[in-house]
């Protein structure tokens, strides 16, 4: 292989309390499709973010084409050579293909005024360059998910970097759309460039990628041409050898009961089909990778995303599908979201506001609000939850991550749920909070609700859930108890939905 | 430093009050023989009260993030119709129950267009007003409606012994505005889809219904305020209530910046109300030209806004 194009070296990363990255080395040739794996939390995007100049590491040594280079910040990483395409692309809606490959670009002239003939042209020399057929006259809303894709990596294209680092571009393509996306990558390699490739679909990394390389907490554990490889022995270098002991206790004294909800064949929004069930006082994980649609579908049981088919049984009675989540709610169905703060809260709102706001109809009589009922059993459940703050009339956003949680908790269990649904229920919450909410988790499991839980840390997914179904491209691939569960198998369920293969 | 913040804080909901204050003092002090006098006051409070009855309405509505540039049209149309009405011999009392059906009517019609259409608030309000606007001048043909019988004088100019009226149903449109905000579960959900309409979904409540609601009380509050104008000035126009669109939004904002941090409230609107009544009157007195008074008033928005830390919310 020729001479590298990006070199790096001893990068080091800490937070305070946390170190990000130990010793990262990652090397890039010319012409290329470097993989770069590993768990979440494993490094990647910090890497990214040392390279993008949006983080400063504490040492970091980096040759670009072999010359020694500094990234101090984003002008830096752009003269370097270094592109980025994040997820949220952004394109100007109401403008052509062309107009947003040349945004923020001097746009070819005559007289004075923009030349929409050469504009057109050069875009279209861009996209055939790239072996992309796209609509160069429609604005980009009217252009497929993938479409609009190719068209902000055109415009990273047409700046003439040296390296592409895509985050999951995949991510949220059809087949078809993802198709087009490596006939782009692959038709930006043939020019010369080099694309770094972040994703956790093993099959893209194998039909794509010429090199791997592998982070393990904080470190460059492997650096591999993707020949040399199988899939088998990939997942094992990205989970380590060390198989950690399902720290879920052995003994529950929770009696699981009857069958509460069962969903049959749902589809919609991307998803299915799915069917599952779970019965009262289960905790039924929902395992699976980042962007294979679990979140998705616990929007979609609570009809904050619209089903197309599938039909429902809650407590063995058939129910109609939810439109909305307050249909939902009224069947006993509570979601508490993963966006805390944007789906979440209403963050100028007391914590008293906030909590009450699911179970105002109980609440209310002649019309009127019961202020002291409310108040008293806000109380209650605050203690419940050990929630900790100066007054109820506090404001929620004065409160810290993980008793901003509390209070979600409190609004869905004074909605008295029959099924509750928790996403990332422990995202950014800290270590003593974390278990104090997997406590109130099984509190309600214990009181008999049945409870379908989403997390992307799969130690939390071990510790709490009693059985998993696993979903990969919004359909239901595995199942299995979780009593027999260590975390290699569980991660290995996740990336291809069986054990052994 | 907690000192510090809850100075700033204390300055957040209490300086638009301070700031009236201000205004009262300011100009009790350039014309002591003018201002301070109980009939110039209660002239101030009662030229304030259809504004005010608009405004409890539009505050209702802003609370849910939500707009309304109709609320002049819809008392336009409103007093024009009821003027009408009883030119044709309808009796007064059924007059005021259809006009304020009206007003409720063409409030759900924003409301239609808005929470449940998904049309952005402001541009389906200016449709709406533009629409109500043509249905004024059509029912008029342009030209002031007279000859109302006597006893409508009632709303806008009788009093109850010393209180005006029209004072009268200004502190009652204010008390189910405050009840319905701060003592139902209707209020809780107005402001939780303010904070936060995509919270408020997920967490249960018909944030459509809500929202639809709301302008539908403002229609008829807009309605009310008709009816008082209408007969205050015992003649309608078909854009006497024209004011009405910037003056309650400007109400509302100035509320905005009192007493609950950054969301509408009843209380700060009638301060909003009165601080613009103030001005108004204050300004005539000491001579300054009316023309320059709106200048001053849209400076005092501003001001008020950018000491309030309503304009904080910026991207990037």
């Amino acid at each position: 292989m020729s001479e590298a194009i990006l070199e790096l070296h001893a990068l080091r990363k800490s937070y305070p309390g946390v170190r990000a990255l130990h010793d990262v080395s990652l090397t890039v040739h010319p012409g290329t499709v470097h993989a770069l794996v590993g768990e979440n939390g494993a490094g990647k995007s910090t890497l990214i973010k040392c390279l993008a100049g949006i983080v400063e590491p504490d040492t970091m040594q980096l040759r670009i084409c072999g010359c020694e280079t500094r990234i101090r910040n984003a002008a830096d990483s752009k003269r370097n050579g270094l592109a980025f395409i994040h997820q949220e692309r952004n394109l100007i809606e109401y403008f052509t293909a062309p107009e947003n490959v040349f945004l923020g670009r001097s746009l070819p002239k005559r007289s004075g005024f923009i030349d929409r003939n050469a504009l057109r042209e050069q875009a279209r020399a861009i996209f055939a360059d790239l072996d992309v057929a796209i609509d160069l006259d429609e604005p980009v809303r009217y252009l497929t998910t993938g479409m609009r894709a190719m068209v902000a990596i055109a415009r990273a294209f047409a700046d003439e970097a040296s390296v592409y680092f895509m985050d999951e571009p995949a991510n949220a393509l059809s087949p078809d759309e993802k198709r087009q996306l490596f006939t782009l990558v692959r038709g930006m390699i043939s020019h010369g460039r080099s694309v770094v490739y972040v994703t956790h679909n093993l099959d893209d990394v194998f039909s794509l990628s010429d090199e791997i390389t592998v982070l393990r907490e904080g470190r460059s554990v492997a650096n591999v041409r993707t020949d040399a490889i199988t899939k088998k022995h990939l997942i094992k270098t990205m989970i380590g050898e060390e198989v950690q002991r399902n720290t879920r206790p052995s003994v529950t004294a929770r009696r699981i009961g009857d069958q509460v909800l069962a969903v049959d064949g749902l589809i919609g929004s991307g998803i299915g089909p799915i069917d599952f069930t779970v019965r009262g006082g289960e905790i039924l994980g929902i395992g699976g990778l980042v962007g294979s649609g679990r979140s998705r579908l616990l929007k979609l049981l609570v009809g904050a995303a619209p089903w197309d088919r599938g039909s429902m049984l809650l407590n063995g009675r058939p129910v109609k599908i939810p439109r909305s989540p307050a249909e939902a709610m009224a069947t006993g169905i509570v979601l508490i979201p993963e966006e805390r703060r944007a789906e979440g809260l209403s963050l100028r709102q007391t914590v008293f506001e906030n909590a009450i706001l699911s179970s105002l109809g109980r609440f209310s009589r002649a019309g009127l609000l019961r202020a002291a009922a409310a108040r008293s059993e806000v109380q209650v459940t605050g203690e419940r939850v050990r929630l900790k703050t100066s007054s109820y009339d506090a404001m929620v956003n004065t409160l810290s991550g993980g008793n901003q949680q509390k209070v979600l908790f409190m609004r869905a269990v004074m909605a008295q749920p029959c099924v509750l649904l928790l996403d990332e229920p422990t995202k950014g919450v800290d270590i003593g909070a974390r278990a104090e909410i997997y406590d109130l988790v099984h509190q309600a499991a214990d009181r008999g609700v049945a409870i379908l839980i989403v997390s992307s840390d799969f130690t939390e997914m071990l510790t709490l859930a009693d059985r998993f179904i696993f979903i990969r491209d919004g359909r239901r691939i595995g199942c299995v108890d979780n009593s027999t569960l260590n975390q290699n198998d569980y991660l290995t369920m996740c990336y291809q939905g069986a054990i052994d293969e | 430093m907690s000192k510090a913040m809850s100075g700033e804080r204390f300055f957040r909901v209490w300086g638009t009050l301070i700031g009236f204050g201000f205004l009262l003092v300011f100009f009790s002090v350039v014309r002591p023989d003018a201002f301070p006098r109980l009939s110039n006051l209660s002239n101030v409070i009662e030229q304030a009260a259809t504004l005010a009855i608009a405004s409890s309405g539009v505050t209702m509505v802003m609370i849910a993030g939500d707009f309304d540039l109709s609320v002049g049209a819809i008392a336009s149309f409103v007093g024009v119709a009821a003027a009408r009405l009883m030119v044709a011999g309808l009796g007064i009392v059924p007059t005021m129950f259809i006009a304020i059906a009206i007003g409720a009517v063409l409030g759900a019609v924003n409301g239609l267009i808005i929470a449940y259409a998904g049309v952005s608030p402001f541009i389906g309000t200016l449709a709406a007003m533009t629409s109500y606007s043509g249905l004024s001048l059509f029912v008029t043909h342009g030209t002031t409606v007279f000859g109302m019988p006597e006893a409508f004088r009632i709303p806008g100019q009788g009093s109850f012994g010393p209180i005006p009226v029209s004072i009268v149903i200004m502190i009652a449109v204010i008390a189910v505005t405050l009840l319905l905000l701060d003592y139902t579960p209707f209020g809780q959900r107005l402001y939780a889809i303010g904070g936060n309409r995509t919270a408020a979904f997920i967490a249960g409540i018909h944030t459509r219904r809500i929202r639809f609601l709301a302008f539908v009380y403002s229609g008829s509050t807009a309605a009310l305020a008709g009816i008082v104008l209408t007969s205050r000035l015992f003649s309608a126009h078909p854009q006497a209530g024209a004011p009405f669109m910037l003056n309650t939004a400007a109400a509302v904002f100035l509320g905005m910046t009192a007493f609950r941090e950054g969301q509408g409230n009843v209380f700060g609107t009638l301060l909003g109300v009165l601080i613009m009544g103030v001005l108004g009157n204050g300004l005539n007195i000491v001579g300054v030209n009316t023309y320059i008074q709106s200048v001053l008033t849209g400076a005092i928005l501003v001001l008020a806004v950018l000491l309030s830390g309503l304009s904080q919310r910026r991207d990037g």
